[in-house]
């Protein structure tokens, strides 16, 4: 059941790609919660489903089945337009690359006030107060191509949260950035979220799996595990399944297992 | 500049339609206005009484009123003049005789206005009195000023003699004395002259007719329409205006209709405003035809603008679409964006459509009108281009906006459209072969041009490019591995040819379309302009021809190949089918085949052979050549009047110069035919109907020759004035007009590839850095792009030249111009043309290369590392 006040929530998320070799299931019921005011990574290996999930949640594609809730709004049954208005209205999105956030011909002054104006805020006090809040207050006329990548992907998440979305969605954020900048866009986001602000980013980066609140594990398109804090747990979908690590699933060489339930214990043994 | 590009190209055709057709009517219209030989077109107003001078004066004025100073305007106020002064003309209908104590003469009394300025004036005195030919005044020993007798029924009257002009039998007909010809020349088979003219002015006339008290006389009144071009709409008011004055005329309640009661009207602008709005709307059909296709090609290249503009906005459409802007929003600040080079685009069109007619249509006058309504179909056809680019632009980003909907674009993508268009191309080419209608079909009116014709090889050329693009597609990557292994820029070149992307494809697929419609009509063009060069050259019997009456003389040297041949008609065998009537060409053998026109497919034997053979004596029989598809019977006699004459075949052609359509005819030597003849009490000169002079050279040294050798030249005519009709210009200026179009569509899409190779140098920066630190050298790279364009452009070339060759080859026979003469309709690939576009595509390609290279050589080779890395 979703949590009242959670910015995002999915149940049973699908996403299935047609190709031109057939099916590919991309996620294979998907169930989490992303809590207001945290910041969530997700992790998992190439082709795991993680920027699926991001995709869906930021509102730029429709699962194949399951529920999406955006800010309490199921997004599913969304017609393009609405979808377009939950994107505008709820939702801020990062590329990776720096240079895929901005246009090339805009200041990053004119970047906060498109993006302002499409949230529908016309307040140029909040544009100035990310600016200074990540640290760019001087670059207000400069182009794109006369900032840094860390710069860049700064501006990046000031359009992303100017208007106090209902979501943050950033897929590998600091991918393109050397540690130094990767760590000090991670302290904006820490920043930004301590403001009240919801982010989703996935990720390899360690760094980023240590500033998240919570951490998803996916694999082969699973929630394998969800991490809190320094615990790590295991995720058991609606019909009992759990996935293995993959350390534990050596074991099981002809993929047979025996589950035995004694004293308060589930044990899984090879045969 | 695509958009522009594209724009300027819808512009060029839709202004260059309207503009086209209306200079084509108004061309058409002025060629039958101009018309080289016969009378100055006019209004011809003629009535048959006695009139005194008063009574001529009045009508005079009724017509000054009614009609010269009329007007083509609804309000008959308004509009252009319909018509110039009148040449006036009094006649005495029949001969009268003049006499001195030297001798008589018949003569015929004749007034008409301005003679003077059109006669030889060999002699002219003070006083006022008769201009009589000098042939006439020799019989009758009289110069300027001497008194001449005139008789009439009842009384003689003495009229002095102006002057003596040159006899007008000698010389060639002019507009001016075209409507007089019968009276100036021998009727066809006539071996008597008419009475010669003896001019006066009018005055004199009408007293000379009222004292001779001669009730035989006809008066006339040609009002000449105005020869200066105009426009078709100019003309046809001018006609209505006619039409008014007409009806004025019939109608016995007005006051010029009791004036020229019984009168006889002639004119015939109506006749060709009518014919020429045929033409037009025979050629509408198919230029609107080709236009389609250009607006389609236009539009097509419109939506490639779009689709490559979202490609080249990549970042900036995908970054406002997550930001939930709509593709419709994005679609419209596209064609706001658009807007302004659409604009200067389709102005450059307009112009570019304007310049195109003018240079290379028909020359007709164009109306304010028409150029106004032209720029109104510009500006719809640039607000339809524009919107068309926003529609693309939208549905372009918002079909990447799902992924989900990929599947869709991929399905589509797959389906083999061209099918589709190849069954269409098929239908349109059943339907013309099934439903049988000629092309051009000339029975009775202008040729209606079977617009399937045109359509079939545009479908057929764009459905056959589209599958083999599609199969060169998956062919390709197989032919990776044949990339050259020692040029760097061959490898490259290859490399990238065989990684084809569906833009670069699509850019073939559209230059062959080009080239295809360039090469198609080209082809049409000059195969239809061989074949009716052909059936003129056969009709005038060499390049030029005059006509004279009299004899053949003794010919002089000339400059050119020229040849005498005599025309006798209405001849036939009198053994076996005798009954086909069939002409007679009695010809010189020794300098025939020389002056002769001939193509080697007429017959078995050579020219030469054929004239050797007429030439051959060695039995009592005449050796002739049959001309035409009928076999001839054995040992036949050939009855030419009442004379049977034995003749031998010596020879067979089909067809051979100087037949009339299809009618077979009998070629035979003059001397030898003339001997038969003056052994038989008659001769050449009295049995033909006509003689002729055959030249190789242009008709106006034909008649300068001729006039040299003293021969009084009747008609002249040349192969190219006979070739140009009004069907057969509009149909060659309706494949000029396709053949620009192809042109332009091609030079769009030679800017649409370059701007691809320019923007993938673009994206492909980092490569080319990378490539270039890897030890790439700046003119390998130079050539490998020179190379891949020359490979996606002549590929093009091969694919639309052979496509439209293939569909030209089937329906050139279609076309048949000058008239039905059994000849084979020619096929001619345009060499020039071919040679030509190879050469433009691989200079192109060379300058894209350059030019590529340049945007590649601005990149900072340090910052693109930087930013790749």
């Amino acid at each position: 059941m979703p949590t009242e006040g959670a910015a995002a929530t999915c149940t049973g998320l699908v996403k299935i790609y047609w190709t031109a070799t057939g099916e590919v299931h991309a996620l294979k019921g998907i169930d989490a919660e992303f809590p207001a005011g945290a910041v969530t990574a997700v992790v998992g290996p190439s082709g795991s489903g993680k920027s699926s999930l991001l995709r869906i949640l930021a509102g730029m594609d429709r699962a194949t089945a399951g529920v999406m809730l955006i800010g309490g709004t199921s997004v599913g049954g969304l017609s393009r337009r609405e979808l377009r208005r939950v994107r505008r209205r709820l939702v801020g999105y990062v590329f990776q690359r720096p240079s895929s956030n901005l246009i090339s011909y805009r200041t990053v002054g004119e970047h906060l006030a498109l993006a302002a104006r499409l949230r529908g805020v016309s307040e140029r006090s909040e544009i100035d107060r990310l600016l200074r809040l990540l640290g760019i207050e001087g670059r207000r006329e400069h182009l794109p191509s006369q900032l840094s990548g860390g710069e860049q992907q700064r501006v990046a998440f000031a359009q992303a949260v100017v208007g106090g979305p209902r979501l943050v969605v950033a897929d590998e954020p600091t991918a393109e950035l050397d540690s130094a900048t990767g760590a000090a866009l991670l302290e904006t986001v820490a920043t930004l979220a301590r403001s009240g602000t919801s982010f989703v980013l996935s990720t390899h980066d360690p760094d980023v799996v240590k500033v998240a609140d919570r951490t998803l594990h996916l694999r082969h398109g699973a929630l394998e595990a969800e991490s809190r804090e320094t615990r790590t747990l295991s995720v058991i979908d609606d019909s009992g399944r759990i996935q293995l690590p993959p350390r534990a699933l050596f074991m099981f060489q002809d993929r047979r297992a025996v589950i035995s339930v004694e004293d308060g214990e589930v044990r899984i043994t090879p045969p | 500049m695509a958009v522009a590009g594209a724009a300027a190209i819808l512009g060029v055709v839709s202004a260059a339609t309207p503009l086209f057709l209306d200079a084509a009517g108004g061309a058409t219209l002025q060629r039958y206005v101009e018309g080289t030989e016969g009378p100055v077109p006019s209004v011809t107003i003629v009535l048959s009484n006695v009139v005194t001078a008063d009574i001529h004066a009045y009508r005079d004025d009724l017509l000054a009123r009614e009609l010269l100073a009329g007007r083509g305007g609804a309000d008959s106020s308004e509009g252009p003049s319909l018509v110039g002064p009148p040449v006036k003309t009094g006649r005495g209908d029949l001969p009268v005789e003049v006499s001195t104590s030297s001798g008589s003469a018949e003569v015929r009394m004749v007034s008409r206005t301005g003679f003077r300025d059109q006669v030889e004036r060999l002699d002219e005195g003070e006083d006022a009195g008769v201009w009589l030919a000098d042939f006439t005044a020799s019989d009758l020993g009289v110069q300027a000023g001497d008194e001449i007798t005139v008789r009439g029924r009842e009384v003689q009257l003495k009229v002095p003699v102006a002057g003596i002009y040159a006899d007008l039998l000698r010389e060639p007909e002019t507009p001016y004395w075209a409507p007089m010809s019968q009276y100036i020349y021998p009727a066809s088979g006539s071996d008597t002259r008419p009475p010669a003219l003896m001019l006066m002015d009018l005055d004199l006339y009408l007293d000379l007719g009222r004292r001779l008290e001669d009730d035989q006389e006809v008066f006339s009144w040609e009002f000449p329409f105005d020869q200066a071009p105009r426009t078709i709409d100019d003309r046809r008011a001018i006609a209505a205006g006619v039409d008014r004055f007409h009806s004025k005329l019939l109608d016995s309640s007005t006051e010029l209709g009791v004036a020229f009661d019984r009168v006889n009207f002639h004119e015939p602008l109506s006749g060709w405003v009518g014919q020429a709005t045929a033409v037009v709307g025979s050629i509408t059909g198919p230029v609107e035809t080709i236009s389609l296709a250009g607006r389609i090609v236009a539009l097509l290249v419109v939506a490639g603008a779009g689709t490559f503009l979202v490609r080249r906005r990549r970042v900036e459409y995908t970054l406002l679409d997550a930001r939930g802007v709509s593709p419709a929003r994005l679609g419209l600040a596209a064609a706001a964006e658009a807007l302004i080079p659409a604009l200067v685009g389709g102005a450059a069109g307009l112009a570019a459509g304007w310049v195109l007619v003018r240079a290379l249509g028909p020359e007709g006058v164009i109306a304010p009108d028409v150029l106004r309504s032209a720029a109104v179909q510009v500006g719809v056809s640039t607000a339809a281009a524009v919107a068309l680019l926003g529609v693309v632009v939208a549905a372009t980003v918002r079909a990447q906006s799902e992924q989900s909907a990929h599947r869709f674009r991929r399905v589509a993508s797959k389906v083999p459209w061209e099918l589709v268009v190849l069954v269409l191309a098929g239908a349109s080419f059943y339907e013309v072969l099934t439903r049988g209608a000629e092309p051009l079909d000339s029975a009775g009116g202008p040729p209606e041009i079977d617009r399937l014709l045109l359509l079939f090889p545009i479908l057929a050329i764009a459905g056959l490019a589209g599958l083999a693009t599609r199969a060169l597609v998956r062919l390709l990557p197989r032919l990776r591995a044949l990339g050259g292994q020692r040029s760097t820029a061959l490898y490259l070149a290859t490399r990238r040819l065989t990684a084809a992307s569906r833009l670069a494809t699509t850019l073939v697929v559209a230059s062959t379309m080009s080239v295809g419609m360039l090469i198609y009509a080209a082809t049409l063009s000059s195969s239809i302009e061989g074949t009716a060069n052909q059936e003129a050259s056969l009709i005038v019997g060499s390049e030029s021809s005059v006509g004279f009456s009299g004899d053949v003389p003794d010919l002089g040297a000339a400059s050119f190949p020229v040849t005498a041949v005599a025309r006798i008609s209405g001849a036939s065998f009198t053994s076996g089918d005798g009954a086909e009537q069939m002409d007679v060409v009695a010809v010189d053998p020794e300098s025939f085949a020389e002056a002769a026109f001939w193509e080697d497919e007429f017959s078995g034997t050579s020219l030469e052979q054929l004239m050797v053979g007429l030439g051959s004596a060695g039995s009592d029989r005449i050796p002739v050549v049959i001309a035409g598809p009928a076999a001839p019977p054995v040992d036949p006699l050939l009855r030419i009047a009442s004379y049977d004459i034995p003749v031998r075949v010596s020879g067979a052609a089909d067809p051979f110069p100087g037949m009339v359509g299809q009618r077979p005819a009998v070629i035979v030597a003059s001397d030898a035919l003339s001997a038969f003849l003056e052994a038989n009490d008659t001769s050449l000169p009295r049995l033909a109907d006509r003689f002729e002079l055959w030249a190789k050279a242009p008709e106006e040294a034909l008649v300068s020759y001729a006039r040299g050798e003293g021969i009084g030249v009747v008609r002249s005519q040349n192969a190219t004035e006979i070739r140009s009709t009004p069907e057969f210009l509009a149909l060659t200026w309706m494949l000029t007009f396709m053949q620009a179009l192809g042109i332009l569509g091609g030079i769009v899409v030679l800017i649409a590839a370059f701007l691809y190779l320019q923007t993938r140098q673009r994206q492909g920066e980092a490569a080319y850095a990378l490539a270039r630190r890897m030890g790439l050298s700046r003119a390998a790279h130079e050539r490998s792009v020179a190379l891949e364009m020359a490979g996606m452009l002549l590929a093009a070339f091969v694919l639309g030249s052979g496509l439209a060759a293939i569909t030209s080859l089937l329906v050139y026979g279609r076309f048949v111009i000058v008239g039905d003469l059994g000849t084979a309709p020619l096929f001619r690939l345009p060499l020039p043309v071919l040679g030509l576009t190879a050469a433009s595509l691989l200079a192109f390609s060379w300058a894209g290369g350059r030019l590529v290279q340049r945007r590649a050589d601005r990149a900072d080779v340090a910052q693109v590392m930087r930013l790749a890395d």
